[in-house]
C-alpha cells in the first residue's frame, strides 16, 4: 500500500516544549498502567464500539 | 466473529476535558485509551485548534502477542470518537523505545485505509537530536484541516 510522505520539520527546543511535556506525561501514565499503579478499569461501563 | 473487541467507556477517566475507554483482549491484555484536549500544543490564536484531542493508548502488559483485532479496535475507537465529537485527533508517537517512527508508519497505514473518509497529516519534528513523529486525523468534512496543518508547520524554523 502506498503511504503519504512524511514531512520533517526542524523546530527549536522552546517550541518543542509543550510536545515534550505531552510525551513525558504519556510515558508517566504508561509506566503507571504497566506497573499496576493505575488499574485499567475492567468494570465495564457503557459500550462505546 | 467480531473483527474488533468490545470497547467500554471508563467513567473514572472521563471528565469534561478527557475521555477514557477500555477493552480486554482474548489473551487478557487490558487496554486503556485516552483522548485529552490538545489545545496547549497550539498557539492560543488558533481558535479552531482548541477542539483537537490528543489520543493515547496504553496496554497493561509490556509484551503483546500480535493480534489484528487490537489494531482494528483502536481504529474503530478513533473513528467513533471523531464522529461523535466532530473533532480532529492528534497522535504523538513516543520514540523513547525507538519504536516511534514504526508506530507512526503503522498509524499511517491504518489511516490510509480510511483516506476516503478522513484527511490525514503526518509530520516529524526534529529538535536537539530528538525526533517526534506526529499524526493528525480529521473527518474530510472538517473545513479547518488545512489550518491545523499550517499551525503545525508554522512551528518550523523556516
Amino acid at each position: 500500500m502506498k503511504t503519504k510522505e512524511i514531512k520533517v520539520i526542524r523546530i527549536n527546543a522552546t517550541k518543542a516544549e509543550p510536545f515534550v511535556k505531552a510525551i513525558e506525561k504519556k510515558q508517566e501514565f504508561k509506566s503507571k498502567v504497566q506497573s499496576g499503579e493505575i488499574k485499567v478499569n475492567t468494570k465495564k461501563g457503557e459500550r462505546f464500539v | 466473529m467480531s473483527e474488533y473487541y468490545k470497547v467500554f467507556i471508563d467513567n473514572n477517566e472521563t471528565s469534561t476535558q478527557d475521555y477514557g475507554f477500555v477493552f480486554s483482549t482474548d489473551t487478557d491484555v487490558n487496554y486503556f485509551l485516552k483522548f485529552s484536549r490538545a489545545a496547549h500544543l497550539f498557539k492560543s490564536e488558533c481558535i479552531n485548534c482548541s477542539g483537537i484531542y490528543e489520543f493515547s493508548f496504553f496496554p497493561d502488559k509490556k509484551e503483546i502477542k500480535e493480534d489484528g483485532k487490537i489494531k482494528q479496535t483502536i481504529i474503530e475507537v478513533i473513528k467513533a470518537f471523531i464522529e461523535k465529537h466532530s473533532c480532529p485527533v492528534i497522535f504523538l508517537c513516543d520514540t523513547t523505545d525507538s519504536r516511534g517512527k514504526g508506530r507512526l508508519k503503522l498509524f499511517q497505514i491504518w489511516s490510509n485505509e480510511y483516506a476516503h473518509e478522513y484527511n490525514l497529516g503526518f509530520r516529524v519534528f526534529e529538535f536537539d537530536h530528538y525526533s517526534l513523529p506526529i499524526g493528525l486525523i480529521a473527518h474530510n468534512t472538517d473545513i479547518n484541516f488545512n489550518q491545523y496543518i499550517e499551525e503545525i508547520d508554522a512551528l518550523g524554523l523556516g
